[in-house]
């Protein structure tokens, strides 16, 4: 049981990428420790053969010399040795270990003189140790490498893998739908800081638009139920009126239940018309306009319109460039900029239409929108908390939000002339850089 | 006039057919696609009309079919009110108009006798309109009743003409957005309202009687003296 724990333990442990990585690591400097070491003990090793066989061809060519001159051959010193053999042995070195409890190692070197056959022997024993010294050494090397190397792996993965767990667990929770979700990675900012961040960014954008749209689904919600319980209450006037009274159902009736109906499909329309500007879809048919004629349009549309609301609509055309664009669509945004003129204006007050170069503005001269509202007045539905019940700012606003960004023109409130009113103004784009 | 009708819907479709007969026309009803392609390749109709969703075969793939089969009878779509790119889909498919539930009646009505008109009678190129006393001149621009001259500026005389072309039918407000100003949006001002009773006060007012009825949530009926 305990093994299996360990044994999951130790596969979640190799799950980590930084674990694997110190493996990794600690296999690369163990295998170049063992590498270095082995050329060093070969080319020591080497070195002091060649040195032992140097030195028993120096004695062999002055025991030589000695037994020419009719000599003996001459006294061995300690760990030496000279005799004269007749055995299988080749001619050359040979290495040679003695039996024994403690075995030392010999060198031994044959050779067939005039005088006989002559072996020289050396006792090497003094090159062992320096060979153990050497493994020792490499021993020393290798533990520490791996241990130096295991311990700056771990050190490195804790902290690594803190941050990652940090960033994980956010992400699980934003996964789990908590958008608020901030993981605000501290400490040093490296590729991992950044990620954070991006992340970070995300979820506020994905907060944003789920926000956006459980603002406008109530929006929505309120905007339709208002004609939905006018429409309930008309033909539940008029069902009871026939049922308990023999009160005949008028003209009249059935058109204000038309009516409400008319109202809900409108609102429904403008939702799908909205969806529809702002997919992007329609910008390939887009034609040259006018943004005179297209004034002078509105105007001979509208104006009556404004008269008849017992306000009055100037119109200002000083310039008036020519854009690219979809006339239908231009149309609708200056309508709905009157609409709301109208609907939010003064009584009596002059609208302003106006087209100077490339800027149309509309401006009214009613109570304005507060700076910290304009922003907001741009979403669908949108009720200022001075508008009441059922007045909304309706589509309106957002559908000339949604032109303006098919036609890359950029929309701006501010307050009207003389800081009074609001001005809205949408500035295009040169024909040639569409 | 001999009108195929694709719908499938237990209340529309009898609803559709019930108006057009009363509307003195002949309504072969379909509630399937193949259906109504069979019978529309064997017998001659004057127009189609044509619910996108259809069992078995829609309507957009009938009148692509009668269009491939060189059957260029006008057809004229219905849609629920949902893809708003379905309007282009079907005017490419070989629509010729296209309807977006819900829709009044008397809108439907007028689109398939104004497709079944097509192609432009003999009346539609006069230059002269004469509808009860008044007479419009459509080249000079010009409107007298009872021989008076009456001044219109250019959409109430678009305006007039609309009224004048429409046989005693109800004219919605979309459909005189759409004719008289080219909207195909509703603006939610009172732009067809103001511009109607600017349009009476010049052309009923100084002569006293009532030609424009007002038809609360319809539209607008012309009903000359």
């Amino acid at each position: 049981m305990a093994q299996v724990m360990f044994l999951n333990q130790l596969k979640e442990l190799m799950a980590l990428s930084t674990v694997r990585q110190t493996l990794w690591l600690m296999g690369l400097f163990g295998a170049i420790t063992l590498f270095a070491w082995g050329g060093t003990y070969w080319m020591v090793q080497r070195e002091m053969e060649r040195t032992v066989d140097d030195r028993l061809s120096l004695r062999m060519q002055e025991a030589i010399a000695v037994l020419g001159q009719g000599g003996s051959l001459p006294d061995p010193t300690d760990g030496q040795s000279v005799n004269f053999v007749n055995d299988e042995w080749p001619e050359g070195f040979r290495t040679f270990d003695s039996e024994g409890p403690r075995s030392i190692e010999f060198r031994y070197f044959t050779s067939t003189t005039p005088y006989g056959r002559i072996r020289l022997g050396e006792n090497t024993e003094r090159q062992e140790e320096l060979r153990d010294i050497l493994a020792a050494g490499m021993q020393i090397t290798l533990v520490g490498t791996l241990l130096a190397t295991a311990l700056a792996g771990l050190w490195m993965a804790r902290r690594g893998q803190a941050r990652l767990g940090q960033i994980n667990a956010g992400l699980a929770k934003i996964a789990q739908g908590q958008l608020d979700t901030r993981i605000a990675l501290e400490g040093r900012r490296d590729d991992l800081a950044l990620l954070s961040d991006r992340i970070d960014a995300t979820a506020e954008r994905l907060e944003q638009a789920m926000m956006q749209m459980r603002v406008q689904a109530s929006n929505i919600a309120h905007d339709l139920r208002t004609p939905m319980a006018r429409l309930r209450a008309q033909i539940e006037t008029d069902l009871v009126g026939l049922a308990e009274h023999k009160q005949a159902v008028t003209v009249d009736d059935l058109g204000a239940a038309l009516e409400q109906i008319d109202q809900i499909t409108g609102t429904f329309e403008a939702l799908l018309r909205l969806a529809r500007i702002e997919s992007g879809a329609g910008r390939e048919a887009f034609t040259t306009i006018d943004l005179a004629d297209l004034v002078a349009d509105v105007e001979e549309t509208f104006g009556p319109v404004v008269d008849e609301a017992g306000q009055s609509l100037t119109v200002e055309v000083v310039d008036a460039a020519q854009i690219s664009g979809d006339h239908d669509l231009l149309v609708q945004l200056l309508a709905n900029l009157i609409q709301n003129a109208l609907r939010h204006g003064a009584e009596g007050q002059t609208i302003l239409l106006g087209i100077h170069g490339q800027r149309l503005s509309v401006s009214d001269q009613g109570p304005g929108i507060p700076f910290a509202e304009r922003e907001r007045v741009l979403q669908p539905l949108y009720q200022t908390e001075s508008t009441r019940q059922g007045e909304g700012f309706g589509l309106g606003l957002s559908l000339v939000r949604a032109i303006a960004e098919l036609h890359r023109a950029d929309l701006s409130l501010s307050d009207g002339p003389r800081g009074r009113g609001l001005n809205v103004s949408v500035r295009f784009s040169n024909l040639t850089q569409l | 006039m001999r009108l195929l009708v694709l719908e499938d819907d237990a209340k529309l479709g009898p609803w559709i057919e019930k108006g057009l007969r009363e509307a003195g026309h002949v309504v072969d009803r379909f509630t399937d696609g193949k259906d109504a392609l069979m019978a529309a390749m064997s017998h001659p109709y004057d127009v189609f009309v044509l619910d996108r969703m259809v069992p078995s075969l829609d309507g957009l793939s009938v009148l692509k079919a009668l269009r491939q089969a060189k059957v260029t009878t006008p057809g004229i779509f219905l849609t629920a009110l949902g893809d708003v790119d379905d309007r282009v889909e079907g005017l490419r498919a070989g629509g010729d108009d296209y309807l977006v539930k819900p829709f009044a009646f008397s809108e439907l009505l007028a689109r398939i006798e104004v497709l079944a008109r097509r192609p432009a009678t003999a009346e539609e190129d006069a230059s002269e309109l004469t509808v009860g006393d008044i007479t419009i001149d459509l080249h000079k621009r010009r409107c007298t009743r009872q021989g008076q001259t009456v001044d219109l500026n250019p959409k109430e005389f678009r305006l007039l003409e609309v009224f004048l072309r429409s046989n005693g039918r109800v004219q919605t407000r979309t459909m005189l957005l759409e004719r008289v100003w080219d909207m195909n949006f509703d603006p939610t001002t009172s732009v067809v309202e103001t511009h109607i009773s600017r349009l009476r006060g010049k052309i009923e007012k100084p002569f006293g009687d009532t030609l424009i009825r007002t038809i609360r949530g319809a539209g607008y009926v012309f009903e000359p003296t």
